[in-house]
């Protein structure tokens, strides 16, 4: 692993922070909040900070450290948590994440100057941070804070008369840097001493980016330990040899030095005081001389084999505080290892490798099976057994790739703060079944067409305050979110309590622009459905927001990609729902193989409810091509799947047949029509559009266990052809002939 | 007197591809480190200077360049920098 893979581990750290960061003000905005929520807002912003400050983020870690400053009166009571104060961290998280994203590489560093001098002024009687002075004098966009150590390092560089000079002089020099009042006494300086981990540098430590912070804070090098270092043929340049012992003045809490190393984890040991420099852990060297301590007498050896001190006279340390208990880094970590141990991040691509050899494991079993069952083998033991195991395995590996929708989910306040500043719309957000969990790719994949959706609501649908208020509504919207699991799929409904869709505009509109015939009937779902039309928009003005025409027809088809469907619901006046059917994995699933004429079709077991073979009196005639199917006194129609693949030689009665009787996410249940019924098991998915081209009544195709290609019948679209206007896909029979 | 040049980044990676170099090059004279050119520099490669500033001729750092000092300096080695003197 090298830096940049731990960058990028960081980087997902940072999203997870944010994520946690997002919820708990979320929980702060509506009321919901507890001393918990803000410790975890703290610890996101807080851990992203050292994260930032270890590899050398200085934008990210300098606007951090002052967003964290507020959060940390907050916490500790010193300021009391109004609404005025949540919208300004709201908004401070908000430009969190773009710093987050300018450090990953996306775009440019944003201008915090005004934001922190916000968070600065929120915190009680504080006087403004050395950034915030620098924000109110606009010299630098990003207060750099290798500033101060820019003037201790020339300090240092300073000739060796000046840097001879009494330690207790400069240290009072150092004092006058922080304006401390000079009534108050000087609390004693006291000693950090610092041992990276041997290995530590293998992980993407590196230790002078801490020593860095320590000097950023007053610290002053006292000793460097270069005892452990062995000569030049024995040395492992990839492990550390070196510790170091700093002096920080008084004022500076001993906690603020260990935030430095939150992040660190067990990659240094620190030790405090008079207490000895931590031991090096290289392995393989035999610690011949024992670790020094880091007395001061030590220090003033000149020789080069010998710990280097930094000033060649040190002072003596005044009298050292009563030592407080030692807490090394790596002891703390210790003592939390059984509970930080019980996850593990798995590179994505090694995932979907896994993910692509289950894949062909079922298809492998899927030929075993044909293979065995033509040997007369089918039902034996060892079978059944492999079977079992494949679908363990296979739901397994699925797991790993579900996630929460709540990742979709907590974008969507920030997203309604944006709206609300651009359209002055504030809009209240009601979400349920956030803990839905769905494939990765399907959760990622899903971002942008939600974020079309909730655009589009806030700007089209929801009515201003003022025209709210004037039909009575509150004048506050509302958009209510909901993810369910349902018949194997996922339903996904953004709903909004705007005015609902204008169908007389909306049709006027598709007339005017040549979508539909002027003199069309058309029932209230196919002109909601127009609105789905490439280059459709109903708005008089293009916004930048929406409006362009091309968001809903970009919906449909990212919706369609992850194999699911979009229906509209909507009531004038009262709002529009927006109901999008997903698949629960993109890879996997369960289906019934089906003959029709010479083809074997697939049909999603989730669409399935029961299949039969009918008398010739449960179907009836409707018109002169239609037929409907009496189930148990319920009237469905009938859909020939031989229509669709144009085979040859399919039964054309249905009573000859077998009908499968299928339910829809919007057009209610159809009755297939299918020559047999030959298996049932799961199958693997292959798209078609990267195959072939994509196929309105096709949801992909599938590999057989006697090698052949199946299509995989897209049940919705069918039953939705045959119950409408359209015609079933006449594309599909040139579609089997080519598969 | 040998001279060896550091590059522009001192990292543990360019640390790993030098040693070798470092090691051949060190002998009974001194050997001169051109670090002018050094704009990020870390612990490992300041270990290893350290190291062979301990060999039989040691080292001395030429022209260090002002990351190269600071980083010395931070990491209280700033006696590497004063070897360019001796």
């Amino acid at each position: 692993m090298n830096d940049d893979d731990i960058q990028q581990i960081f980087f997902v750290e940072c999203d997870e922070a944010l994520e946690a960061t997002e919820a708990g003000l979320d929980a702060c905005k509506a009321g919901t909040h507890d001393d918990e929520t803000i410790n975890a807002i703290f610890r996101g912003v807080h851990s992203i900070k050292g994260g930032a400050g270890a590899f050398g983020h200085e934008a990210l870690q300098a606007y951090t450290h002052c967003f964290e400053n507020l959060l940390g009166d907050i916490r500790e009571g010193k300021v009391e948590l109004g609404g005025d104060l949540v919208d300004l961290l709201l908004l401070a998280n908000d430009l969190l994440r773009v710093h987050v994203e300018a450090a990953r590489g996306a775009g440019e560093a944003p201008d915090d100057v005004e934001l922190m001098k916000r968070l600065e002024q929120a915190r009680p009687g504080a006087e403004p941070s050395p950034q915030a002075q620098a924000a109110t004098t606009g010299a630098d966009a990003f207060p750099d804070p290798l500033d101060d150590l820019d003037a201790l390092l020339d300090e240092l560089a300073a000739p060796e008369e000046d840097r001879s000079q009494d330690a207790s002089s400069q240290s009072a020099a150092q004092l006058k840097t922080v304006a401390e009042p000079e009534t108050e006494p000087e609390p004693d300086p006291w000693l950090i001493h610092i041992r990276p981990r041997a290995g530590g540098m293998a992980n993407g430590s590196e230790p002078l980016l801490w020593l860095r912070d320590i000097v950023a804070l007053g610290g002053e090098c006292v000793l460097c330990d270069t005892q452990a270092i062995p000569p030049i043929d024995r040395l492992d340049p990839e492990q550390g040899y070196l510790g170091w012992t700093y002096r920080l003045p008084g004022r500076v809490e001993r906690a603020e030095v260990e935030d430095i190393f939150d992040f660190v984890g067990e990659d240094c040991a620190l030790a405090f005081d008079d207490d000895p420099m931590p031991t090096v852990d290289v392995p393989d060297e035999p610690q011949s001389t024992p670790a020094p301590s880091p007395s001061v007498a030590s220090s003033s050896a000149p020789d080069d084999a010998t710990p280097s001190p930094v000033a060649s006279a040190p002072t003596p340390i005044p009298a050292i505080p009563a030592p407080a208990p030692t807490k090394t880094a790596a002891a703390q970590s210790a003592s939390t290892t059984p509970q930080t141990s019980q996850s593990v991040r798995i590179d994505l691509k090694k995932l979907d490798k896994l993910i692509d050899g289950v894949g062909e494991l079922v298809i492998a079993q899927a030929m075993l099976t044909q293979r065995l069952e033509n040997e007369s083998f089918a039902h034996i033991e060892e079978l059944a057994m492999l079977d079992t195991l494949v679908r363990d395995i296979q739901e397994h590996a699925m797991a790993f790739r579900a996630q929460p929708i709540s990742s979709v989910f907590g974008r969507v306040p920030r997203l309604l703060r944006e709206l609300a500043g651009n359209t002055g719309k504030h809009v209240k957000l009601d979400v349920s079944g956030e803990t839905t969990e769905l494939d990765k790719t399907v959760i990622e994949r899903l971002s942008e067409p939600m974020t079309h959706l909730i655009r589009n609501a806030v700007d089209h649908g929801i009515e201003t305050p003022a025209e709210r208020t004037e039909v009575g509504k509150d004048a506050e919207g509302t958009l209510t979110l909901a993810a369910e699991q349902k018949a194997g799929r996922i339903v996904i409904q953004i709903s909004d309590d705007g005015r609902g869709i204008n169908r007389e505009k909306v049709l006027a509109k598709a007339i005017k622009n040549g979508l539909v015939d002027a003199d069309a009937e058309l029932s209230d779902d196919e002109v909601n459905q127009l609105v789905f039309a490439p280059g459709f928009s109903t708005a008089a003005q293009v916004s930048n927001i929406s409006g362009r025409g091309v968001g809903m027809d970009v919906v449909k088809q990212n919706v369609k990609e992850l194999g699911g469907r979009i229906t509209i619901d909507s009531k004038p006046g009262e709002g529009t729902t927006f109901t999008l059917a997903l698949p629960l994995t993109l890879a996997i699933s369960d289906g019934m193989i089906v003959q029709v004429g010479d083809q074997s079709l697939v049909i999603p077991l989730a669409h399935v409810i029961e299949s039969l073979r009918p008398n010739r009196d449960d179907v009836k005639g409707l018109g002169t091509q239609r037929q409907m199917l009496n189930v148990r006194g319920a009237f469905v129609p009938v859909v020939s799947l031989g229509a669709m693949t144009g085979a040859q030689g399919m039964v054309s009665e249905p009573c000859k047949g077998v009908l499968v009787l299928v339910e829809t996410e919007s057009h209610g249940r159809a009755a297939l029509m299918v020559d047999a019924i030959t298996d049932q098991r799961q199958f693997v998915i292959k798209s078609l559009d990267a195959h072939y081209r994509s196929v309105d009544s096709v949801a992909g195709a599938t590999i057989l266990g006697n090698g052949k290609v199946a299509l995989i019948v897209d049940v919705d679209f069918l039953v939705q052809s045959s119950s409408g206007t359209q015609g079933i896909a006449p594309s599909c029979g040139e579609l089997v002939d080519a598969a | 007197m040998n001279t060896l040049s550091l590059p522009a980044s001192c990292d543990r990676a360019a640390t790993k591809a030098l040693y070798t170099d470092i090691c051949e090059a060190l002998g009974p004279a001194p050997l001169a480190i051109d670090a002018s050119a050094v704009e990020k520099i870390g612990q490992a490669m300041l270990q290893v200077l350290v190291s062979a500033n301990r060999s039989d001729g040691g080292i001395v750092v030429t022209a260090p360049s002002q990351a190269f000092c600071e980083a010395a300096k931070l990491a209280g080695l700033d006696h590497l920098i004063a070897s360019e003197a001796a």
